[in-house]
């Protein structure tokens, strides 16, 4: 059968394309988990010379046993008209049950006429002209798909032969992103191209170097994450879209965009000094609140014990002045009394406390004969010694006049 | 007899389908079918001209049918290092999409699609050579990455056409410096973020410096101050004071000064100052003579 022997495709041989998809986890219909456990596009109905020799060995087996003993003796007989006619019906029903399948919900099945695409059918259940008149193949047009780069899906490794790439600025950035993709044609998904799943992987690689090549490093890893993003979608969908591949990009995501592994430390560094700086500054704050504000404090007492001097020199004069002017007041009733009074008091607490030399004046002056003073053991303190002198002797002038 | 005829007929049925099949055939959407009778062309269906997917009629047994793929088939070009004109090496790795739009020549000269990959594979590393041997490594990296890679499939469907291949697109996947030149890459941005870290410190370090100078004058600004204000009103209180003593003393400065002076001695002269005096002096007026001495 000239149909059943063509290469490549998926239909054709259902076994080798059930094996194929099933070890590929991220393909369409191939989800673990997913209702199709199986993988592939849905196979096309029973093998047609399968169900006929079940049939005809579950025929054979039934009459066997209702005929008892007798048939067993004699060994198989030729099957009679009515035998014939059961093999015939039966045949022709599992024939018709080639044409019988189910859309579930979010799917999508193009049947085929000896290969040619001749209708689309939504969700629900549908029959077409039997194998290998009609045949159909069935697609997820809703599921959102997922294309990993740079990591591997489940365990988190990093693949630095994806990851890393050159940016504008000749720096390296390790780029991890996840492709989301769904069917957006299914004629031209089936027919157009060539493993669509490994081809929006090679595309999508091929547009975010593409796109990181025309930035720079500090861009990319910071504030034009998104528009990464968006440009990465933009060019994978047109790639795409000129080779009709059916094929709807929902998402560009960035999972990781970043230093790679060998300078991560260096980057780290940089954050760690604008902390640095920070705490320094910090400090340096801190050290001028405490000095400033002390300061203030110190220049509010100095200024308060400035206000008290000059609150107590006050004070003091005029309390010395009133004094004064009290004395003066009585002094002015008696001058001469007063003041010789005042005079002789204050010398004899002056004089009652001091240390006394007294020498006869006339004698002193008039013989010629100089007085011995030892001075040096009078004057143990040498300060005060003369000041009293001269103070005496103004005190006499002033006595005097 | 009826046996007979039922065997003829029999052979006849199962004769007739096997020639009924042998002069049918399918082209799915996917294919291309090539028409060989005895070895020579005779026909194409679905070759991309005309959409003839579906099932056709040939003669039986002189005419065969050789299939090929219709669709966008890709195919990888192995990694490989280029030097650019500006003598830097650049690993580049391409894949190339393509399809059979001559059936016939790509048959008489390549017959399956695993030999057409094949020798694309060798025709894109020529190209890619050529093309990216000519430019500097920024423009591949950056730049100029679209252009060349439109001049890149112009260039390999030039060669390809002669195998029956259309090059629908060239793209360039990776390229990337070789190990040894990552390195070197990876230390000048190592060194790089260190100035930078360098510099972040130096800064807040010049920040907090200015800060405390700051503080510091601030502090010696307002202790200044506070002690010039001060002066001033320890002036004022002086001031106040002289003015007061001397309305105080001003009535009579004979006496004020008389007065003055007698605190003055009772201050200044403490106990057991030595003192030489002479018997002459005022204080001893009635020392020596109990009358008037004058």
């Amino acid at each position: 059968m000239p149909w059943n022997d063509q290469n490549n495709s998926p239909w054709g041989k259902p076994g080798g394309t059930d094996k194929n998809n099933a070890s590929d986890s991220q393909s369409p219909w191939g989800k673990p988990g997913g209702q199709r456990p199986g993988g592939g596009p849905r196979p096309v109905g029973p093998d047609l010379e399968d169900q006929l020799k079940k049939m005809q060995e579950r025929f054979r087996g039934g009459r066997g046993g209702g005929s008892g003993g007798a048939g067993g003796s004699t060994g198989p007989k030729l099957p009679t008209a009515y035998g014939v006619t059961v093999i015939a019906v039966l045949g022709l029903l599992a024939w018709a049950s080639t044409g019988v399948f189910i859309v579930d919900a979010g799917e999508e099945a193009v049947i085929m006429r000896f290969g040619r695409e001749a209708s689309v059918r939504g969700a629900g259940f549908h029959v077409h002209l039997p194998q290998p008149i009609e045949s159909h193949v069935i697609v997820p047009i809703e599921s959102v798909n997922r294309v990993n780069i740079g990591f591997t899906g489940q365990g988190g490794g990093d693949v630095p032969n994806e990851s890393l790439m050159l940016t504008g600025d000749e720096n390296i950035v390790d780029i991890d992103f996840s492709v989301l993709w769904r069917i957006s044609d299914t004629s031209n998904f089936l027919f157009n191209v060539v493993d669509p799943e490994g081809t929006i992987k090679a595309v999508a690689e091929s547009a975010m170097r593409e796109v990181v090549g025309k930035r720079n490093l500090e861009a990319i890893i910071t504030r034009e994450r998104d528009l990464v993003q968006q440009e990465t979608l933009e060019l994978i969908q047109r790639t795409l879209d000129s080779y009709k591949a059916g094929i709807l990009i929902t998402q560009v995501q960035l999972s990781e965009a970043g230093p790679p592994q060998q300078v991560i430390d260096a980057f780290r560094d940089v954050v760690s000094a604008q902390q640095d700086a920070d705490t320094n500054r910090n400090q340096a704050t801190g050290y001028r609140n405490r000095i400033v504000t002390e300061a203030r404090g110190e220049a509010a007492r100095i200024l308060q014990d400035a206000e008290a001097y000059r609150e107590s020199v006050v004070r003091d004069a005029n309390g010395e002045a009133e004094r004064f002017n009290l004395i003066y007041a009585q002094y002015r009733t008696a001058p001469r009394v007063t003041r010789e009074r005042m005079y002789l008091e204050t010398m004899e607490r002056v004089l009652g406390r001091s240390q006394k030399v007294i020498i006869d004046g006339k004698g002193g002056t008039g013989s010629g004969v100089l007085p011995f003073l030892p001075l040096d053991r009078l004057l143990t303190p040498p300060a005060p010694q003369r000041a009293p002198a001269q103070q005496q002797s103004q005190q006499q002038t002033g006595g005097a006049q | 007899m009826m046996k007979a005829i039922g065997t003829v007929g029999a052979i006849l049925l199962a004769g007739g389908a096997f020639v009924g099949l042998n002069s049918v055939y399918a082209v799915n959407e996917m294919q291309q079918a090539i028409v060989l009778q005895l070895g020579s062309p005779v026909a194409f269906k679905n070759d991309g001209e005309k959409e003839e997917a579906g099932l056709h009629f040939k003669l039986p047994f002189v005419q065969n049918v050789f299939y090929l793929d219709k669709r966008n088939i890709g195919s990888e070009s192995p990694t490989q290092e280029i030097v650019t004109s500006d003598q830097e090496r650049l690993e580049v790795d391409a894949f190339v999409r393509w399809r059979i739009s001559n059936p016939l020549v790509f048959y008489q000269r390549l017959r399956s699609e695993a030999r057409g990959a094949d020798r694309l594979a060798t025709l894109t590393t020529g190209v890619l050579r050529a093309v990216l041997g000519d430019v500097s490594s920024n423009d591949i990296i950056s730049g100029q990455r679209a252009q060349l890679m439109a001049r890149l499939a112009e260039n390999l469907n030039k060669e390809a056409d002669d195998f029956g291949i259309t090059v629908i697109d060239v793209r360039i996947r990776r390229a990337e410096l070789p190990q040894a030149n990552s390195e070197r890459v990876f230390e000048r941005m190592r060194t790089e973020r260190q100035q930078q870290a360098a510099q972040f410190r130096a800064e807040g370090t010049e920040a907090a410096e200015r800060i405390r100078a700051e503080a510091d004058r601030q502090r010696t600004v307002t202790l200044a101050e506070a002690r010039e204000t001060s002066e001033k009103i320890r002036g004022d209180g002086d001031a106040k004071r002289n003015e007061i003593y001397a309305q105080a003393f001003g009535k009579d400065p004979e006496f004020a000064a008389f007065y003055r002076s007698m605190i003055a001695y009772e201050r200044a002269i403490g106990e057991g100052t030595p003192m030489v005096m002479s018997s002459d002096s005022e204080f001893f007026r009635y020392f020596k003579d109990g009358t008037d001495g004058r």
